[in-house]
């Protein structure tokens, strides 16, 4: 899995160059626009680090995940990953913030961590999502959508430590 | 949202605070979480960076659209409708799946306004959502950039489990939208 976004790159690059792309260009335009994407972020990442840094650092986040933790141990998912799981459906940004600030507690390769990354990459900003293209399509969001979205990121953050453990036991 | 959010998570952090004693890692923490921002930003910025020039090149050179086209394929199995709202929301369903996060949203609000205008069924609307709810994406360059800078032993160890837990999760939403859905629309429907 390692060498896919390197395959990746090859292969476009290549395609790039037989299509006749003015590769160089086309590569400084999109770069510039996710630069600026991602210096954008930056400021909102401050605070909500900063959120959730004092949230986490004072033990409030551990007392509240203390709450949670026989319906964690249950399913068998890691305390740890108890905030990122309540702010993942919310915040993009928030649950980046989480995940950061729980790298840098724990080991990148402790099973916590593994499966709050899981969760991180599995799972979508289901109730911002939902609002967002409502509101766009003017269109009333009908309870249909969150069930089906709720199941789905139920489900990931069911399967994500059960997964994680077949992959690295 | 995101303002109570932020308000509920500093106000417990203090109140939690003060009744534990322990105010010395919450000060500690208020001065320096702003730092950690500052660190993720500029790791994620050089990531964020390459894949969006790569996309720009793919997008440039016909890659993307043809992925656009695989997508379509089983696409029109879950989302049965006419075949300019299936390409609209085969766009979609790609930029979510290269992490094109700049398409995603204008070719998603477009994918529901056709859908809106040409009186798709329930079922097509809400399976939509969850394609969009589920995230499926084929490189998690943000997560394997944040497990290196914290020195990881090998950044994308996650990346086909996560993969796996995506597919489990959108296959859980849409046999819940078929469940839950009837399959022909009623115009009280259409009101909702």
């Amino acid at each position: 899995m390692e060498l896919a976004l390197p395959v990746i790159m090859a292969l476009i690059l290549i395609c790039g160059l037989l299509r006749k792309t003015d590769i160089v260009q086309a590569f400084c335009e999109g770069a510039e626009e996710n630069l600026r994407t991602a210096v954008s972020l930056c400021p909102m990442l401050i605070l909500l680090l900063t959120a959730v840094g004092m949230f986490t650092d004072s033990g409030a986040a551990d007392a509240f995940s203390g709450l949670f933790s026989p319906l964690f141990r249950m399913l068998g998912i890691p305390h740890e990953c108890c905030t990122l799981m309540l702010i993942r459906p919310i915040s993009g940004s928030g649950s980046l913030a989480v995940l950061e600030s729980l790298l840098s507690k724990i080991s990148p390769d402790s099973f916590a961590a593994r499966t709050a990354c899981v969760i991180m990459g599995s799972t979508e900003t289901t109730l911002y999502t939902i609002a967002a293209y409502c509101t766009a399509a003017k269109e009333k969001p009908c309870p249909q959508m969150f069930i089906a979205s709720f199941a789905a990121d139920l489900t990931g953050f069911i399967l994500a430590p059960l997964v994680t453990r077949l992959f690295f036991a | 949202m995101l303002g109570f959010l932020i308000t509920l998570l500093i106000t417990s952090a203090v109140t939690y605070a003060v009744y534990s004693g322990d105010t010395q890692a919450l000060s500690a923490a208020a001065i320096s979480g702003g730092e950690n921002a500052i660190d993720l930003c500029i790791a994620l910025c050089s990531a964020m960076a390459l894949w969006g020039g790569l996309m720009n090149i793919a997008e440039k050179c016909g890659v993307t659209q043809v992925v656009t086209s695989i997508i379509k394929i089983p696409l029109s199995a879950i989302i049965r409708e006419d075949d300019e709202v299936c390409r609209t929301a085969a766009l979609n369903v790609t930029a979510n799946l290269l992490g094109l996060g700049n398409a995603a949203f204008p070719t998603g609000i477009a994918a529901i306004k056709l859908m809106k205008e040409r009186r798709a069924s329930l079922r097509s609307r809400v399976c939509f959502l969850v394609l969009n709810t589920a995230s499926i994406q084929l490189i998690p360059l943000t997560v394997a950039r944040m497990r290196d800078t914290h020195g990881a032993e090998n950044a994308w160890d996650c990346a086909l489990p996560t993969l796996i837990v995506s597919v489990g999760a959108l296959a859980a939403g849409l046999i819940t939208a078929a469940v839950i859905c009837p399959n022909k629309c009623t115009e009280a429907e259409m009101e909702d």
